[in-house]
């Protein structure tokens, strides 16, 4: 009894906010959120940007390669003298995977991975600042 | 009304996996004015302690991935909302929480002091003071005096409603030093009223 009247003392000291209080703070999050996506979205533009400058150097290198390795000789020979392909097929197979330069693919295709997640993301923060414009105020 | 039914710890998880913000919104309309006013029985200022809600919120929605499920909510939302209230305190150079814990002992006069025995066991406050107490304005003046660690104790414990094993987690004090700051707290209010 003693502590229910000491709560009900103590609840009536509570203090209320202004009305307009949780809509300062959704606003205030809102503002932070919006300024977080467009830095992520500046970042993954960045890092598409550089993506794509990096395509340059690295299919240059790519192509290069498969032309010293002779790469396109084994491949050409695949789509000639139709006997002979029947009979060594699997010795071509070997020579074309030979001569495939490895490295060069790798590079490029993790190039290409980044490009993509890149976009993917952009386009994540292009929707969610949209989206965040119309439904949080 | 949308959640009414789920408990924080659903609510929570609802938001991290749909980011939607009427959830986030359910969460803020649900402990605004708990917020508000915790802060603002710490702070004096209507417009400090709006500050600091502000900032306790925005705390909440930047740490939500870091809540552990299982962990008790309303626990860390006062933890979130007690740390950030002593940062603005520090800031202000106001007094600050361990500054008044080494407070505690002037009602001990020596470490062999037994608070159990000081308060009888089922009488917390005198019936006169509870009367007394009714008064808001009073009640407010009272707790003007008291160190902050035992009006957070106090407030906590009787507007919160929440036990002393909650308010150790929330103050990092184990459950024994939360009960005798509590006697401390009780003794203090008998003392000024």
């Amino acid at each position: 009894m003693q502590e229910e009247n000491i709560k009900k003392a103590f609840q009536n000291l509570s203090f209320s906010p202004k009305d307009d209080l949780s809509f300062s703070i959704l606003s205030k999050i809102l503002k932070k959120e919006k300024r977080i996506r467009r830095i992520k979205l500046v970042g993954h533009s960045l890092l598409g940007f550089l993506s794509i400058v990096g395509f340059f150097p690295v299919f240059k290198s790519l192509f290069s390669e498969l032309a010293k390795s002779g790469f396109y000789e084994y491949f050409s020979l695949a789509f000639s003298s139709g006997s002979n392909i029947t009979f060594y097929w699997k010795e071509l197979m070997l020579s074309l995977a030979e001569s495939l330069p490895v490295v060069n693919i790798l590079f490029s295709l993790i190039l290409v991975f980044v490009f993509l997640l890149s976009i993917r993301y952009m386009l994540k923060q292009i929707i969610s600042i949209n989206h965040m414009g119309r439904s949080y105020v | 009304m949308l959640f009414t039914d789920q408990n924080d710890e659903q609510i929570i998880t609802e938001y991290l996996s749909s980011n939607k913000e009427e959830v986030f919104r359910f969460l803020l309309n649900k402990y605004d004015k708990h917020a508000y006013n915790f802060v603002r029985q710490m702070v004096v200022n209507n417009n400090d302690a709006e500050d600091i809600t502000q900032e306790v919120f925005i705390k909440i929605w930047k740490n939500l991935k870091k809540y552990k499920n299982g962990q008790n909510f309303k626990t860390w939302f006062f933890t979130i909302a007690k740390n950030t209230t002593i940062d603005f305190l520090r800031k202000k150079k106001s007094i600050v929480f361990s500054d008044l814990e080494s407070k505690t002992n002037e009602i001990g006069e020596g470490d062999s002091f037994d608070f159990s025995e000081t308060i009888e066991s089922n009488e917390l406050l005198p019936d006169e003071i509870i009367q007394k107490i009714q008064d808001r304005e009073y009640l407010n003046k009272l707790l003007s005096q008291i160190s902050t660690i035992y009006k957070t104790i106090l407030l906590l414990h009787y507007q919160e409603e929440m036990t002393f094993e909650e308010i150790g987690k929330i103050l990092d004090k184990p459950l024994n030093t939360v009960k005798s700051y509590h006697r401390r707290a009780i003794i203090k209010l008998r003392e000024i009223a």
